[in-house]
C-alpha cells in the first residue's frame, strides 16, 4: 500500500500584510506553517499504512523554505518526503501546481493520494481534483472517513444534509476533512527530505509556472478588513466620544421608536420585509 | 454543556521573552492587592496570593508595583525595594513560584504626582503640575534627585534578578513619573530632562541604560504602557504607538498595554459596562507597529477571548487580573477542557478595586479565598468529619453557595426554592441596565450543584411541615430577604406610584413618564436603577441623601454611570437631599443641611432605593423546634453578594 | 469527431474503460470509436500513446477568443426537491448581467432526472435564453466521472466564453476536474463578478484569510470559469421573460462502467444552516425560552433563514455552541437579522454588528437590543412566533412573486 500526501507550506494567514508602497503581498517575517488540513492528511495515511502496511510519502511543491513542512512530515512518521523545488515552478497558479506535482508523482506509482480539503491561503481546494484528473483517477473529496481494505477505498463524504458513503477501486485521490482525525504530534526522524526538479520528473516546462497558468492576479488589494472580533474605535475621536462607543460596544445608538400591536400585526410586520418575502417558502 | 469542544491552538504555546520562555500566554497582571505590611515589605499572605494563581496554571506572573525610591511611594502598603532587608523578606518566593512551572515579573514604579495616599506627604515630578484631574501638588524634581530615581531603578532590578525574578517591568502607564516625563504639559522643563520629544524620553533612556548595565542585555525588562488616556491631555493611542515605537528603539523587551487614568479608573479597571475584550484594539494596534511581543489586556475574562486574541493576531501575551483572582484555576481548567466550569469576573469591581482604592486589602465579591488563601484557597475544601444530610431553604446565591461548597464536601444537600427557577434577587439585579452579566455568579454555582449532584426543587414553598417530613440533619435557612420602602408622609393619599427598586425592575411597564428615584441605599440598586425609566424616555430627578450617586459603588463604575446618566436630556441629579413628603402629583425634597425644600412637580413614579428587610420568620419557627438550624445570606442581614457569599462558603466549611 | 490512429493503438483497453457511453470498443486489438461520443475527452487523457485526437477545441491557450460565446451556468439541483438550488438563480442573475454587458446569451446547463414546467418558469424569470438539458434516472445522485464528463463534452462542442458553477460542496468537487480536462483557469469562492474594459470576466475573490482581495483574469483560455457560493449574489428578476429555448443533449450512460459507487447515505441529525453564510439569520435569546427555540426553528424553514442563539441560552441548553452569535461565539452579517428574547448584552451584539437590517422582539423596553435595531417591536416573543409561522403558511411559496 503506497500512499502519497501533498501537504503545504502556507503563511499564518492571520499576519498577512499589503506593503502600502509595493502593493505586494508582505511575506518577510511572516510566520509559516504546515497546512493544517494537511496535518489531517498525513495522519491519515500513516493510519492507513499501520493497518494495510507498506510507505507513506509525502511530496510538496514549494521554495527551499518548504523543506520545514517535509520534515514535520518525516518527523510525525512518513517514511519519504520529497520537496519539488524549482525556478520554473515560480507564479504557478492551481492549474499549474496540479501539472507539476502529478507529474512527481505519476513515477511513484501511489494506490491511494491524500491531500487536505484545502490550503488556508489560497483556499480554492482545487489542487486535489486536478491532480486527479491529470492521472486519470477518481477523486473524493471532503472526506470525513477513509478506510482501504484490500484494493479497494471507503470513504463518507460530507455534503450539506449529511454523509455520503462511496467507495471505488484504488488507484484513488481523497481531500480530507479536518474532523478526520487528530493529527499526532511529531517526534523526531533521522531523515532528510530529498528535492526534486522540474527535469528530474520530465515535466513540459510549457506547463509550469506563469506559461502553465491560465490565470492571471490582475489586482490585489487589502480588504481594508482584518478580521477583528473586538471592539475598536477610531482614535482621532474625542475622549468623550471614544467612551460613549465603547460603552456601546462601538456602535452608535439608534432612537429607540417602539413598535406595538397586537401579535397579529407585529407578525405582518416582520413579513412585510422584503428580504423575508423573498424567502418564504411552504 | 456545549462550549467545552474547543481546541486551544496558542493558549497553551509556549513563549520566549528575552531569555525566559514563558509556559503558555496567560498573564496575571501586575496590581496592588495590599497584603504588604504598611512599611513596605512583603508578607506569607502577598505570596499565597500570587502563588494561588501560579498553582492555577498562570504562565507568568507580574507582581504588584514596587517603589524604586523614597520620594515615590504610592501608598502604604506598597512594597519598598530601597529598604533593608527586603531581598530576605522575598527570598524563597520566586523559587516556590517556579515549582508550578510559572514565571514571576516584579513591576517597578514610582508614582510622580499620582501618590494614592491621602494626605500625602509629599510627592515629586518633573514640573510642578498637577495632574488632570488629581488634587496633589508635587514637587518639581532636582537633577539629583531624577539621577537617584535612575539608580534607584537599576538597583532594584538587580536585586529582583539576584533574588529570582525571571524579568521586570517598568510602569509607563495611566500614572506614575515615567509618563510624566514624556507628557508635555506635564513636563516643563528646561534642562536636559525636559524640551521636545526626544528629551523629554531622555528620563526614560537613561533608565533603561542604567537598568541593562545592571541586568544584562538578556535579562527580560518590558513596559506597561499607557495606550490611551481616554482624557483631553493625556496620552492618545497615537502617542501611545510612538511610546511603544521608542521603546522597542531602547531595547526593551515587550510593551503590555494599559489604559485609563487614575483618578476614577474607569477606563483602566473596565467595569461591566464596558464590552470584554475592550482593550486588546489598542494593543493590536501597537502590535502592528512594533517587531517586539504585545500584551494585550481590558475586561478578558474568558479562555476562550484570550484564544481569540492570539488567534487572529491581536497580541502575543494575554493579560487579566480580575479574572485570575475570580478564577485562580482558569488556566488550567482551560487545558482540562472544562471551560464551563471557569468562573468568569463580571467586572463588578465591588470587591478588588473598590477595596484596593481604599488601600485595603483586596476581595472578590465571586471568590471568597481572595485574599484569604491559607485557609479557603486551592486544595483547602476537606470532606466532612460526618457526612450529614442537609436542607438548605432558598434557592437565591446564599443557598446555592452553602449548598455548593456542602456538597463538596461530601454532605448530602437538598435545595428548596419557592420560585420557578434558582437565583433569588440575582434574577431580579440582571435586569438592571446593562448588569446583565452579574448572571454569571448563579450561572457557575448552579453548574457546581449539578456537578455535585445537589437535587433542587423548585416551585416548593417549605413549611414547618415539610421539614419535619424530610427531617434533615441540618437546616440552613437561605429565605432572604424582602425589599422595603418606610412610610413618607403622605403616602396613603397621593397618586404618586410609590415602588421599591425590585418592583421597578420586574414591571418596568409600570414606571411612569415623570420619575424621582430617591437612593437612601448608596449601592448599585439606587444607582443603577436610574437608567431604566430614562431608557424609556421618562424623565428622572434623582435625589441621594449621600455625596455622590453610587456612594458605596467603586469609583470606575460610577464615573461611567455619571457619564451615561448625564448624557440623557431629561436627567437631573442632586445631593444631600431626603425625601419629606408625597403629594397627589409631587414629591418634596428637603436640603440635608440647608433643610430648604425643592418640590417636583407632575411626578407619577416615586422609586424608593433603600435596603431591604430580612426574611426570618421561618428560622425563627425552625430555632424553637429544632437543633442545628443555620441562615445565610440576606436572611441574616441584607448586604451584597460578597458577603452572601463569603458566609455561606464559611458555614458550609464549619458543618 | 473522435479519432483513433490505428497505427499507435496499442489495445491496451484504457480508453474504452474511461468511457461511460460505450464510444470506444476494442475489436481485434484496436480501439474504435462508435456512436455515442460525448466529446468529454476522458479517452485522449488517459492513452499512453497519444493516439486519439478530439476534434474539437485543443486543450491550451486559444487562438479565436471571440468563437467563444455563451455565459453558462451548471445547475445544481437540490437532492430532495429535485429542482435547481436557490445558487443556481442567484449564478444565472448574475449571469444575465455579464451576458448583457458582452451581448451574448445565458444558458442554463441542468443534469438531472427531470426538468418540470416550473423549473422552466422559474429560470425564464430570471433571464435565462437557453436550457441544456441532459436527463437520465442516473443524473440523479451527483457522480464526478459522469458529471465532468458530461460537462466538458458540453463545453467542447458549444464553446461558451464564461461559464460558472456553484461553490458548494459537489459544485467545488467538479468545476476543477472540468478545468483540469480543458487545462483552463478556474477561480474559486468568487465574491464579485465584473467584465472589464477587454471583454474579459474579472473573478475577484478574498484570499490569504479574508486580509486581502484579489482580482484574476484568464487572457487566453476559454472558457473562463469560477465558482460562486450562495449568498454572495441576489436573484433578480429580468425585466422581460423570453422564450425559454430548450436543447436536449441526449447521452448514452453505461452506469455499470462508473468507477465510484454510492453504497449509502447517512443523513445529518439537525441541519442547521450556516449562521455565516445565510441572509436571514434568526436568534433567540434567553428570553425566548426553550419553547421559543422550537418555534424559531419552524420558522426558520418558511424562511430558508438559518438559526442563531446567545450564549446564555447555549449555557441552559436550548441550542449547540456551533449556532451561537457573539463574542465567542461566531459573528454574522446577514441581509436580515431577526431576534426574539435578547437582551442585546455587548457580547452578542458585537456579532452582529455587520447585519445590514435589524428586527428586533423583545417584551422588555430597556433590552439594549433596541439602541441598535431598525425595527424595534415590544411584544412577546412566543405569541409573535406561533403568529408568524401561522401566516407565513398561509402566504404560501411566493419565491418569485414580484414584491
Amino acid at each position: 500500500m503506497n500512499v502519497v500526501v501533498c501537504i503545504k507550506q502556507v503563511p499564518n494567514t492571520k499576519e498577512v500584510r499589503i506593503d502600502p508602497e509595493t502593493k505586494n503581498i508582505v511575506r518577510e517575517g511572516v510566520p509559516s506553517i504546515l497546512n493544517p488540513y494537511d496535518a489531517n492528511a498525513i495522519e491519515a495515511a500513516l493510519r492507513i499504512k499501520e493497518e494495510n502496511g507498506g510507505s507513506v510519502i509525502a511530496i510538496s511543491m514549494g521554495p527551499q523554505q518548504a523543506a520545514e513542512v517535509l520534515q514535520e512530515a518525516l518527523n510525525m512518521g512518513v517514511d519519504r518526503a520529497i520537496l519539488l523545488s524549482d525556478r520554473l515552478f515560480a507564479g504557478s497558479d492551481t492549474l499549474a501546481t496540479g501539472y507539476a506535482l502529478s507529474g512527481a508523482i505519476k513515477g511513484l506509482k501511489p494506490d491511494l493520494i491524500l491531500c487536505g480539503s484545502e490550503a488556508i491561503d489560497g483556499c480554492t481546494g482545487q489542487v486535489g481534483p486536478i491532480i486527479a484528473e491529470n492521472l486519470g483517477i477518481p477523486q473524493f473529496t471532503y472526506v470525513h472517513e477513509i478506510s482501504v481494505q484490500g484494493n479497494s477505498a471507503k470513504v463518507s463524504r460530507e455534503v450539506k444534509e449529511g454523509y455520503e458513503l462511496l467507495s471505488c477501486k484504488l488507484p484513488v485521490l481523497a481531500c480530507v476533512l479536518k474532523g478526520i482525525n487528530i493529527p499526532r504530534k511529531p517526534g523526531i526522524s533521522e531523515k532528510y527530505p530529498e528535492v526534486l526538479s522540474a527535469k528530474d520528473c520530465n515535466m513540459d516546462a510549457q506547463r509550469l509556472g506563469i506559461k502553465g497558468s491560465p490565470t492571471r492576479v490582475a489586482h490585489i488589494s487589502s480588504s481594508g478588513k482584518s478580521i477583528s472580533s473586538f471592539v475598536s474605535v477610531d482614535g482621532s475621536l474625542s475622549p468623550g466620544e471614544r467612551i460613549k462607543l465603547l460603552m456601546n460596544g462601538g456602535i452608535v445608538p439608534k432612537k429607540i421608536n417602539f413598535t406595538k400591536g397586537t401579535a397579529r400585526d407585529l407578525a405582518e410586520v416582520i413579513l412585510s420585509d422584503s428580504t423575508v418575502k423573498g424567502h418564504l417558502h411552504s | 454543556m456545549n462550549s467545552s469542544q474547543r481546541e486551544f491552538k496558542y493558549l497553551f504555546s509556549p513563549f520566549k521573552i528575552g531569555n525566559v520562555e514563558i509556559k503558555n500566554r496567560m498573564v496575571f497582571q501586575s496590581h496592588v492587592p495590599y497584603f504588604a505590611t504598611q512599611d513596605g515589605y512583603p508578607t506569607e499572605a502577598t505570596k499565597r496570593y500570587y502563588l494561588e494563581r501560579a498553582k492555577g496554571g498562570v504562565g507568568l506572573i507580574v507582581i504588584e508595583s514596587m517603589m524604586v525610591h523614597p520620594s515615590g511611594i504610592y501608598a502604604p502598603g506598597c512594597m519598598c525595594l530601597w529598604k533593608e532587608g527586603i531581598a530576605e523578606a522575598f527570598k524563597d518566593f520566586p523559587e516556590r513560584v517556579h515549582q508550578y512551572g510559572t514565571k514571576v515579573f516584579g513591576q517597578l514604579s514610582h508614582p510622580g504626582a499620582n501618590v494614592f495616599a491621602k494626605p500625602h506627604q509629599m510627592a515629586s515630578a518633573p514640573s510642578q503640575v498637577p495632574d488632570d484631574e488629581a488634587r496633589v501638588i508635587p514637587k518639581e524634581l532636582d537633577i539629583e534627585t531624577i539621577e537617584e530615581i535612575i539608580q534607584g531603578f537599576a538597583q532594584s532590578a538587580l536585586l529582583l534578578k539576584q533574588t529570582g525574578f525571571d524579568g521586570v517591568e517598568l510602569k509607563f502607564a495611566h500614572d506614575g513619573l515615567l509618563r510624566a516625563f514624556v507628557l508635555p504639559n506635564l513636563n516643563r522643563r528646561t534642562d536636559k530632562y525636559g524640551g521636545d520629544y526626544e528629551g523629554r524620553l531622555t528620563f526614560f533612556k537613561e533608565l533603561v541604560q542604567a537598568i541593562r548595565e545592571k541586568v544584562g542585555p538578556d535579562y527580560p525588562v518590558g513596559v506597561r504602557l499607557c495606550l490611551d488616556q481616554f482624557s483631553e491631555k493625556g496620552v492618545t493611542q497615537e502617542y501611545g504607538i510612538k511610546l511603544a515605537k521608542s521603546c522597542e528603539r531602547l531595547g526593551i523587551n515587550y510593551i503590555n498595554g494599559d489604559s485609563g487614568g487614575c483618578v476614577d479608573c474607569s477606563m483602566q479597571i473596565y467595569p461591566m459596562y464596558l464590552p470584554l475584550g475592550v482593550g486588546v484594539y489598542l494593543a493590536s494596534a501597537v502590535k502592528k507597529a512594533v517587531n517586539i511581543p504585545v500584551f494585550a489586556c481590558g475586561r478578558v475574562n474568558d479562555p476562550v477571548l484570550m484564544e481569540m486574541i492570539l488567534e487572529e493576531g491581536h497580541a502575543d501575551m494575554v493579560g487579566s487580573a480580575r479574572q485570575f483572582i475570580c478564577d485562580p484555576e482558569t488556566a488550567n481548567k482551560a487545558m482540562a477542557g472544562e471551560l464551563d466550569d471557569v468562573r468568569h469576573c463580571i467586572a463588578c469591581n465591588d470587591g478588588c478595586l473598590f477595596q484596593c482604592m481604599q488601600g485595603k486589602p483586596i476581595r472578590c465579591v465571586q471568590n471568597p479565598a481572595t485574599g484569604r488563601e491559607q485557609e479557603l484557597g486551592i486544595g483547602t475544601l476537606q470532606p466532612a468529619e460526618e457526612p450529614k444530610n442537609i436542607m438548605v431553604i432558598g434557592g437565591g446565591i446564599a443557598g446555592m453557595k452553602f449548598a455548593e461548597i456542602a456538597a463538596k464536601r461530601k454532605h448530602k444537600v437538598t435545595v428548596y426554592e419557592k420560585e420557578e427557577i434558582l437565583g433569588g434577587q440575582l434574577n431580579i439585579a440582571e435586569k438592571m441596565p446593562y448588569r446583565a452579566e452579574i448572571t454569571e455568579v448563579s450561572r457557575y454555582i448552579r453548574l457546581q450543584l449539578d456537578k455535585y449532584g445537589v437535587e433542587c426543587h423548585t416551585n416548593v414553598n417549605v413549611d414547618l411541615g415539610l421539614v419535619e417530613k424530610e427531617n434533615p440533619d441540618v437546616v440552613v435557612v437561605a429565605t432572604g430577604s424582602k425589599a422595603y420602602v418606610p412610610e413618607i408622609k403622605g403616602d396613603k393619599n397621593t397618586r404618586v406610584k410609590i415602588m421599591d427598586v425590585r418592583y421597578a425592575l420586574t414591571h418596568p411597564g409600570e414606571i411612569g413618564d415623570n420619575v424621582v428615584v430617591f437612593d437612601k441605599h448608596g449601592h448599585i440598586q439606587g444607582a443603577g436603577i436610574v437608567e431604566l425609566p430614562l431608557s424609556m424616555g421618562a424623565k428622572v430627578h434623582y435625589f441621594t441623601p449621600y455625596e455622590k450617586i453610587g456612594a458605596d459603588v467603586d469609583p470606575a463604575t460610577t464615573e461611567l454611570i455619571r457619564k451615561r446618566l448625564f448624557d440623557y436630556e431629561d436627567f437631573e441629579y442632586q445631593i444631600h437631599y431626603t425625601i419629606e413628603e408625597v403629594k397627589e402629583n409631587a414629591v418634596i425634597m428637603k436640603h440635608c443641611y440647608s433643610q430648604k425644600q425643592v418640590v417636583v412637580e407632575n411626578v407619577d413614579t416615586l422609586i424608593y432605593a433603600h435596603y431591604s428587610v430580612s426574611d426570618t420568620a421561618l428560622y425563627k419557627e425552625l430555632k424553637k423546634s429544632r437543633k442545628q438550624v443555620y441562615s445565610v445570606g440576606d436572611c441574616n442581614a441584607p448586604r451584597l453578594i460578597e458577603q452572601t457569599i463569603y458566609d455561606s462558603e464559611i458555614l458550609a466549611r464549619e458543618l | 469527431m473522435l479519432q483513433i490512429d490505428k497505427e499507435k493503438c496499442i489495445g491496451c483497453g484504457l480508453c474504452a474503460k474511461s468511457c461511460f457511453s460505450n464510444a470506444i470498443k476494442i475489436e481485434e486489438k484496436k480501439a474504435i470509436p462508435v456512436e455515442g461520443c460525448i466529446y468529454c475527452g476522458s479517452c485522449v487523457g488517459v492513452c499512453p500513446v497519444k493516439a486519439i485526437k478530439l476534434e474539437t477545441s485543443d486543450n491550451g491557450p486559444v487562438e479565436d477568443l471571440s468563437s467563444y460565446k455563451g455565459v453558462w451556468v451548471i445547475i445544481e439541483n437540490d437532492p430532495v426537491t429535485k429542482m435547481p438550488k436557490k445558487v443556481s438563480y442567484e449564478l444565472l442573475s448574475e449571469g444575465r448581467k455579464l451576458a448583457d454587458k458582452l451581448g451574448e446569451d445565458v444558458y442554463a446547463v441542468d443534469l438531472c432526472v427531470g426538468a418540470d414546467g416550473q423549473t422552466m418558469e422559474e429560470l425564464q424569470s430570471v433571464g435565462c435564453d437557453h436550457l441544456i438539458l441532459v436527463e437520465d434516472a442516473v443524473l440523479e445522485q451527483y457522480n464526478t466521472e459522469l458529471f465532468s464528463g458530461i460537462v466538458t463534452g458540453l463545453i467542447r462542442q458549444r464553446k461558451p466564453s464564461i461559464v460558472l458553477f456553484a461553490g458548494t460542496q459537489n459544485g467545488r468537487d467538479l468545476a476543477p476536474r472540468v478545468s483540469a480536462k480543458l487545462q483552463v483557469g478556474l477561480t474559486a469562492d468568487c465574491t464579485g463578478l465584473e467584465i472589464n474594459e477587454a471583454g474579459e470576466l474579472v473573478q475577484v475573490r478574498p484570499t490569504y484569510g479574508g486580509n486581502v482581495i484579489a482580482s484574476i483574469v484568464t487572457p487566453n483560455h476559454r472558457p473562463q470559469m469560477a465558482s460562486v457560493r450562495g449568498n454572495v449574489f441576489s436573484v433578480v428578476h429580468a425585466a422581460e421573460k423570453k422564450e425559454l429555448d430548450v436543447i436536449k443533449s441526449e447521452i448514452l450512460i453505461d452506469k455499470s462502467s462508473l468507477k465510484v459507487k454510492r453504497v449509502g447515505f447517512k443523513p445529518k441529525k439537525v441541519i442547521y444552516k450556516d449562521v455565516e453564510e445565510a441572509d436571514i439569520v434568526i436568534v433567540g435569546g434567553y428570553g425566548a425560552g426553550k419553547k421559543g427555540f422550537e418555534l424559531i426553528h419552524e420558522l426558520a424553514i418558511k424562511l430558508s433563514a438559518a438559526v442563531g442563539a446567545t450564549r446564555k441560552a447555549v449555557d441552559e441548553g436550548w441550542a449547540p455552541f456551533e449556532i451561537q452569535v457573539g463574542q465567542t461565539g461566531k459573528v454574522v452579517a446577514p441581509d436580515l437579522y431577526i431576534c426574539f428574547g435578547v437582551s442585546g448584552a455587548l457580547q452578542h451584539t458585537i456579532g452582529i454588528r455587520g447585519a445590514k437590517k435589524i428586527i428586533a422582539v423583545n417584551d422588555d423596553p430597556t433590552a439594549q437590543i433596541f439602541g441598535m435595531a431598525d425595527v424595534a417591536i415590544l411584544g412577546d416573543s412566543t405569541e409573535i412566533l406561533q403568529t408568524l409561522i401561522k401566516l407565513a403558511d398561509e402566504k404560501g411559496r411566493e419565491v418569485f412573486s414580484v414584491s
